[in-house]
Protein backbone atom coordinates (compact mmCIF):
# COMPACT_ATOMS: atom_id res chain seq x y z
CA UNK A 1 0.00 0.00 0.00
CA UNK A 2 1.40 3.46 -0.89
CA UNK A 3 1.81 6.26 1.69
CA UNK A 4 -1.04 7.94 -0.30
CA UNK A 5 -3.31 5.44 -0.14
CA UNK A 6 -2.75 4.46 3.51
CA UNK A 7 -3.12 8.14 4.94
CA UNK A 8 -6.59 7.98 2.89
CA UNK A 9 -7.83 4.98 4.41
CA UNK A 10 -6.45 5.81 7.84
CA UNK A 11 -8.35 9.44 7.02
CA UNK A 12 -11.48 7.37 6.31
CA UNK A 13 -11.21 4.89 8.93
CA UNK A 14 -11.05 7.87 11.45
CA UNK A 15 -13.96 9.66 9.75
CA UNK A 16 -16.10 6.58 9.79
CA UNK A 17 -15.18 6.42 13.90
CA UNK A 18 -15.74 9.54 14.42
CA UNK A 19 -18.96 9.90 13.02
CA UNK A 20 -20.75 6.43 14.62
CA UNK A 21 -19.40 8.49 17.98
CA UNK A 22 -20.81 11.51 17.11
CA UNK A 23 -24.47 9.67 16.28
CA UNK A 24 -25.48 9.70 19.50
CA UNK A 25 -24.10 13.02 20.68
CA UNK A 26 -26.64 16.01 21.53
CA UNK A 27 -27.23 18.15 19.77
CA UNK A 28 -25.52 21.93 20.44
CA UNK A 29 -27.16 23.33 22.96
CA UNK A 30 -28.38 27.14 22.76
CA UNK A 31 -25.63 29.78 23.33
CA UNK A 32 -27.89 31.55 25.63
CA UNK A 33 -28.50 28.23 27.65
CA UNK A 34 -24.28 27.37 27.38
CA UNK A 35 -24.02 30.76 28.87
CA UNK A 36 -26.23 31.23 31.98
CA UNK A 37 -25.37 27.32 32.53
CA UNK A 38 -25.27 27.05 36.04
CA UNK A 39 -21.47 25.82 35.76
CA UNK A 40 -20.68 28.82 34.00
CA UNK A 41 -18.17 30.68 35.66
CA UNK A 42 -19.08 31.79 39.60
CA UNK A 43 -17.63 35.03 40.86
CA UNK A 44 -14.92 34.53 43.23
CA UNK A 45 -16.67 36.78 46.10
CA UNK A 46 -19.39 34.16 45.57
CA UNK A 47 -17.18 30.99 46.20
CA UNK A 48 -15.60 33.25 49.01
CA UNK A 49 -19.24 34.32 50.99
CA UNK A 50 -19.98 30.14 50.60
CA UNK A 51 -17.05 29.04 52.17
CA UNK A 52 -17.04 31.66 55.20
CA UNK A 53 -20.74 30.98 55.62
CA UNK A 54 -19.79 27.46 55.76
CA UNK A 55 -16.57 28.04 58.25
CA UNK A 56 -19.14 30.13 60.38
CA UNK A 57 -21.69 27.09 60.78
CA UNK A 58 -19.16 25.50 61.73
CA UNK A 59 -17.64 27.56 63.99
CA UNK A 60 -21.06 27.91 66.00
CA UNK A 61 -21.86 23.81 65.82
CA UNK A 62 -18.20 23.56 67.61
CA UNK A 63 -19.38 26.15 70.29
CA UNK A 64 -22.89 24.89 71.15
CA UNK A 65 -21.74 21.61 71.21
CA UNK A 66 -18.97 22.34 73.77
CA UNK A 67 -21.02 24.07 75.45
CA UNK A 68 -23.92 21.19 75.78
CA UNK A 69 -21.00 18.91 76.82
CA UNK A 70 -20.06 21.83 80.00
CA UNK A 71 -23.31 20.99 81.15
CA UNK A 72 -23.63 17.39 81.69
CA UNK A 73 -22.70 15.67 84.71
CA UNK A 74 -19.20 15.08 85.50
CA UNK A 75 -17.81 11.43 84.44
CA UNK A 76 -16.13 10.26 87.60
CA UNK A 77 -12.99 7.63 86.89
CA UNK A 78 -13.87 4.15 87.31
CA UNK A 79 -11.04 3.99 89.97
CA UNK A 80 -13.93 5.91 92.52
CA UNK A 81 -16.19 3.27 92.40
CA UNK A 82 -16.84 1.17 95.15
CA UNK A 83 -18.71 -2.00 94.45
CA UNK A 84 -22.09 -2.01 96.30
CA UNK A 85 -22.00 -3.99 99.21
CA UNK A 86 -25.75 -5.13 98.42
CA UNK A 87 -25.42 -8.87 96.62
CA UNK A 88 -27.23 -9.63 93.54
CA UNK A 89 -30.77 -10.01 93.37
CA UNK A 90 -30.23 -13.85 92.06
CA UNK A 91 -29.65 -15.31 95.27
CA UNK A 92 -26.72 -18.09 95.43
CA UNK A 93 -29.90 -20.58 96.10
CA UNK A 94 -31.41 -19.73 92.93
CA UNK A 95 -28.29 -19.73 90.64
CA UNK A 96 -28.28 -23.25 88.31
CA UNK A 97 -24.70 -23.30 88.73
CA UNK A 98 -23.10 -26.29 90.12
CA UNK A 99 -19.62 -26.98 89.35
CA UNK A 100 -16.44 -24.73 89.80
CA UNK A 101 -17.94 -21.44 91.46
CA UNK A 102 -16.63 -18.25 90.54
CA UNK A 103 -14.93 -16.70 92.89
CA UNK A 104 -16.82 -14.13 93.53
CA UNK A 105 -19.72 -16.44 94.85
CA UNK A 106 -17.71 -17.53 97.28
CA UNK A 107 -16.02 -14.36 98.63
CA UNK A 108 -18.91 -12.78 100.51
CA UNK A 109 -18.99 -13.75 104.22
CA UNK A 110 -22.26 -14.56 105.80
CA UNK A 111 -23.60 -16.73 102.95
CA UNK A 112 -23.67 -20.49 102.96
CA UNK A 113 -21.17 -22.17 101.46
CA UNK A 114 -21.49 -23.45 97.71
CA UNK A 115 -21.27 -27.15 98.46
CA UNK A 116 -24.19 -27.03 101.01
CA UNK A 117 -26.17 -25.09 98.20
CA UNK A 118 -26.00 -27.93 95.57
CA UNK A 119 -26.48 -30.34 98.35
CA UNK A 120 -29.54 -28.58 98.67
CA UNK A 121 -30.72 -28.59 95.06
CA UNK A 122 -29.01 -31.63 93.93
CA UNK A 123 -29.82 -35.25 95.30
CA UNK A 124 -27.04 -36.85 97.09
CA UNK A 125 -24.65 -38.65 94.98
CA UNK A 126 -24.83 -42.66 94.96
CA UNK A 127 -21.78 -43.77 97.16
CA UNK A 128 -19.53 -46.08 94.71
CA UNK A 129 -17.86 -48.49 96.82
CA UNK A 130 -14.52 -50.31 94.97
CA UNK A 131 -14.23 -53.63 94.80
CA UNK B 1 -25.33 38.64 30.32
CA UNK B 2 -28.07 38.11 28.38
CA UNK B 3 -29.41 41.46 29.69
CA UNK B 4 -26.09 42.89 28.33
CA UNK B 5 -26.84 40.94 25.03
CA UNK B 6 -30.43 42.24 24.89
CA UNK B 7 -29.21 46.50 25.78
CA UNK B 8 -26.17 46.42 23.90
CA UNK B 9 -25.32 48.63 20.51
CA UNK B 10 -25.66 47.20 17.18
CA UNK B 11 -22.27 46.53 16.45
CA UNK B 12 -22.24 44.20 19.42
CA UNK B 13 -25.26 42.62 18.40
CA UNK B 14 -23.42 41.92 15.32
CA UNK B 15 -21.03 40.76 17.02
CA UNK B 16 -23.21 38.46 19.22
CA UNK B 17 -24.28 37.12 15.90
CA UNK B 18 -20.87 35.73 14.55
CA UNK B 19 -20.22 34.40 17.48
CA UNK B 20 -23.07 32.24 17.66
CA UNK B 21 -22.50 30.93 14.15
CA UNK B 22 -19.13 30.12 14.81
CA UNK B 23 -20.59 28.63 17.21
CA UNK B 24 -23.34 26.46 16.09
CA UNK B 25 -20.60 25.75 13.10
CA UNK B 26 -17.92 24.54 15.28
CA UNK B 27 -19.48 22.63 18.29
CA UNK B 28 -19.93 19.18 16.54
CA UNK B 29 -16.26 19.45 16.14
CA UNK B 30 -15.18 21.43 19.59
CA UNK B 31 -17.09 18.05 21.42
CA UNK B 32 -15.80 15.21 19.05
CA UNK B 33 -11.33 16.89 19.81
CA UNK B 34 -12.49 17.17 23.80
CA UNK B 35 -13.12 13.64 23.78
CA UNK B 36 -10.21 12.73 21.91
CA UNK B 37 -8.71 14.75 24.96
CA UNK B 38 -10.95 13.04 27.66
CA UNK B 39 -12.05 9.90 26.36
CA UNK B 40 -15.84 10.41 28.51
CA UNK B 41 -18.52 11.61 26.46
CA UNK B 42 -20.10 13.49 29.42
CA UNK B 43 -16.45 15.33 30.18
CA UNK B 44 -16.11 16.21 26.57
CA UNK B 45 -19.49 18.36 26.71
CA UNK B 46 -18.17 20.16 30.17
CA UNK B 47 -15.03 20.68 27.97
CA UNK B 48 -16.50 22.30 25.27
CA UNK B 49 -19.01 24.22 27.11
CA UNK B 50 -16.58 25.59 28.70
CA UNK B 51 -14.54 26.21 26.10
CA UNK B 52 -17.18 28.35 24.26
CA UNK B 53 -17.68 30.10 27.14
CA UNK B 54 -14.32 31.15 27.78
CA UNK B 55 -14.37 31.83 23.73
CA UNK B 56 -17.41 34.34 24.73
CA UNK B 57 -15.56 36.39 27.01
CA UNK B 58 -12.45 36.22 24.64
CA UNK B 59 -14.87 37.34 22.11
CA UNK B 60 -16.57 39.98 24.11
CA UNK B 61 -13.27 41.80 25.09
CA UNK B 62 -12.06 41.63 21.71
CA UNK B 63 -9.42 38.90 21.66
CA UNK B 64 -11.32 36.44 18.96
CA UNK B 65 -9.41 34.50 16.55
CA UNK B 66 -7.56 36.23 13.84
CA UNK B 67 -8.68 33.59 11.23
CA UNK B 68 -10.42 30.10 11.26
CA UNK B 69 -11.82 29.81 14.77
CA UNK B 70 -11.43 25.97 15.27
CA UNK B 71 -7.80 25.90 16.21
CA UNK B 72 -8.00 29.11 18.32
CA UNK B 73 -11.33 26.50 20.43
CA UNK B 74 -9.06 23.71 20.03
CA UNK B 75 -6.02 25.68 22.06
CA UNK B 76 -8.36 26.81 25.04
CA UNK B 77 -10.09 23.06 24.74
CA UNK B 78 -6.82 21.51 25.46
CA UNK B 79 -5.74 24.42 28.00
CA UNK B 80 -8.55 23.31 29.89
CA UNK B 81 -8.27 19.51 30.26
CA UNK B 82 -4.83 20.44 31.18
CA UNK B 83 -5.83 22.72 34.13
CA UNK B 84 -8.72 20.26 34.88
CA UNK B 85 -5.89 17.22 35.24
CA UNK B 86 -3.57 18.91 37.01
CA UNK B 87 -6.86 19.80 39.37
CA UNK B 88 -8.26 16.66 40.00
CA UNK B 89 -6.70 13.89 42.50
CA UNK B 90 -7.95 11.18 39.45
CA UNK B 91 -7.33 12.58 36.58
CA UNK B 92 -9.52 11.24 33.60
CA UNK B 93 -9.09 7.80 32.67
CA UNK B 94 -9.36 6.91 29.06
CA UNK B 95 -12.02 4.43 28.41
CA UNK B 96 -10.31 1.33 28.47
CA UNK B 97 -9.72 1.84 32.25
CA UNK B 98 -12.94 3.51 33.62
CA UNK B 99 -16.35 2.55 31.21
CA UNK B 100 -19.06 5.27 30.64
CA UNK B 101 -21.94 4.57 32.21
CA UNK B 102 -24.43 2.00 30.07
CA UNK B 103 -26.70 5.31 29.80
CA UNK B 104 -23.67 6.96 27.77
CA UNK B 105 -22.83 4.17 25.34
CA UNK B 106 -25.87 3.60 23.73
CA UNK B 107 -25.23 1.54 20.42
CA UNK B 108 -22.87 -1.52 20.06
CA UNK B 109 -21.45 0.20 16.95
CA UNK B 110 -20.60 3.35 19.10
CA UNK B 111 -18.74 1.01 21.73
CA UNK B 112 -16.72 -0.47 19.01
CA UNK B 113 -15.79 3.02 17.37
CA UNK B 114 -14.35 3.86 20.41
CA UNK B 115 -12.76 0.31 21.28
CA UNK B 116 -11.13 1.12 18.03
CA UNK B 117 -9.83 4.53 18.94
CA UNK B 118 -8.53 2.92 22.37
CA UNK B 119 -6.47 0.39 20.45
CA UNK B 120 -5.28 3.42 17.81
CA UNK B 121 -4.19 5.25 21.34
CA UNK B 122 -2.56 2.45 22.57
CA UNK B 123 -0.29 2.04 19.27
CA UNK B 124 1.15 5.37 19.74
CA UNK B 125 2.67 8.17 21.66
CA UNK B 126 -0.16 10.36 23.35
CA UNK B 127 1.81 13.58 20.72
CA UNK B 128 1.68 11.05 17.41
CA UNK B 129 -1.79 10.13 18.43
CA UNK B 130 -2.84 13.76 19.05
CA UNK B 131 -0.89 14.86 16.19
CA UNK B 132 -2.50 11.85 13.19
CA UNK B 133 -5.96 13.00 14.40
CA UNK B 134 -5.84 16.75 14.07
CA UNK B 135 -4.27 16.36 10.46
CA UNK B 136 -6.46 12.93 9.40
CA UNK B 137 -9.54 13.65 11.33
CA UNK B 138 -9.85 17.53 11.56
CA UNK B 139 -7.74 18.14 8.29
CA UNK B 140 -5.94 21.10 10.18
CA UNK B 141 -2.59 22.07 8.51
CA UNK B 142 1.02 21.75 10.18
CA UNK B 143 0.58 25.41 11.33
CA UNK B 144 -2.31 24.98 13.33
CA UNK B 145 -1.67 21.54 14.98
CA UNK B 146 1.92 23.19 16.28
CA UNK B 147 0.08 25.95 17.50
CA UNK B 148 -2.57 23.74 19.26
CA UNK B 149 0.13 21.63 20.51
CA UNK B 150 2.54 23.33 21.15
CA UNK B 151 5.35 21.93 18.46
CA UNK B 152 7.16 23.45 15.54
CA UNK B 153 5.82 22.30 11.89
CA UNK B 154 8.29 20.25 11.98
CA UNK B 155 7.72 19.02 15.02
CA UNK B 156 4.19 18.33 13.60
CA UNK B 157 5.45 16.91 10.63
CA UNK B 158 7.95 14.06 12.81
CA UNK B 159 5.09 13.10 14.44
CA UNK B 160 2.53 11.96 12.03
CA UNK B 161 5.28 10.95 9.66
CA UNK B 162 5.95 8.59 12.95
CA UNK B 163 2.69 7.88 13.95
CA UNK B 164 1.75 6.59 10.40
CA UNK B 165 4.98 4.45 10.61
CA UNK B 166 3.92 2.98 13.26
CA UNK B 167 0.76 1.99 12.16
CA UNK B 168 2.28 0.52 8.40
CA UNK B 169 3.72 -1.82 11.09
CA UNK B 170 0.46 -3.03 12.74
CA UNK B 171 -2.09 -3.21 9.62
CA UNK B 172 -4.61 -5.09 11.72
CA UNK B 173 -5.51 -1.67 13.53
CA UNK B 174 -6.81 -0.17 10.24
CA UNK B 175 -8.47 -3.66 9.20
CA UNK B 176 -10.72 -3.58 12.53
Amino acid sequence: MSADSFERVLRDRLKAGAAELDRSMPPAPSLQALLVSPQAYRPAYLRLGFGLAVAAALAVALISGSLLLGQSPAVRPLSSITPSATPSLATPSQSLITASPSPSLASPSGWPPVTAVTAELAPPLPTIYES
Amino acid sequence: MLRAIESAPASTLESEGAFERMYVATWPRLCRYAWVLVRHHEDAEDVAAETMRRAYGAWQTGRGPAGDPLPWLFVIARRIVIDRNKRRVLPWLPLSRAAESPAAVDSFGRLEAAAWFDQLRECLSPRQHEAILLRFLFDLGDDEIGRIMGLSPAGVRTNVSRGIATLRRRPEVLDR
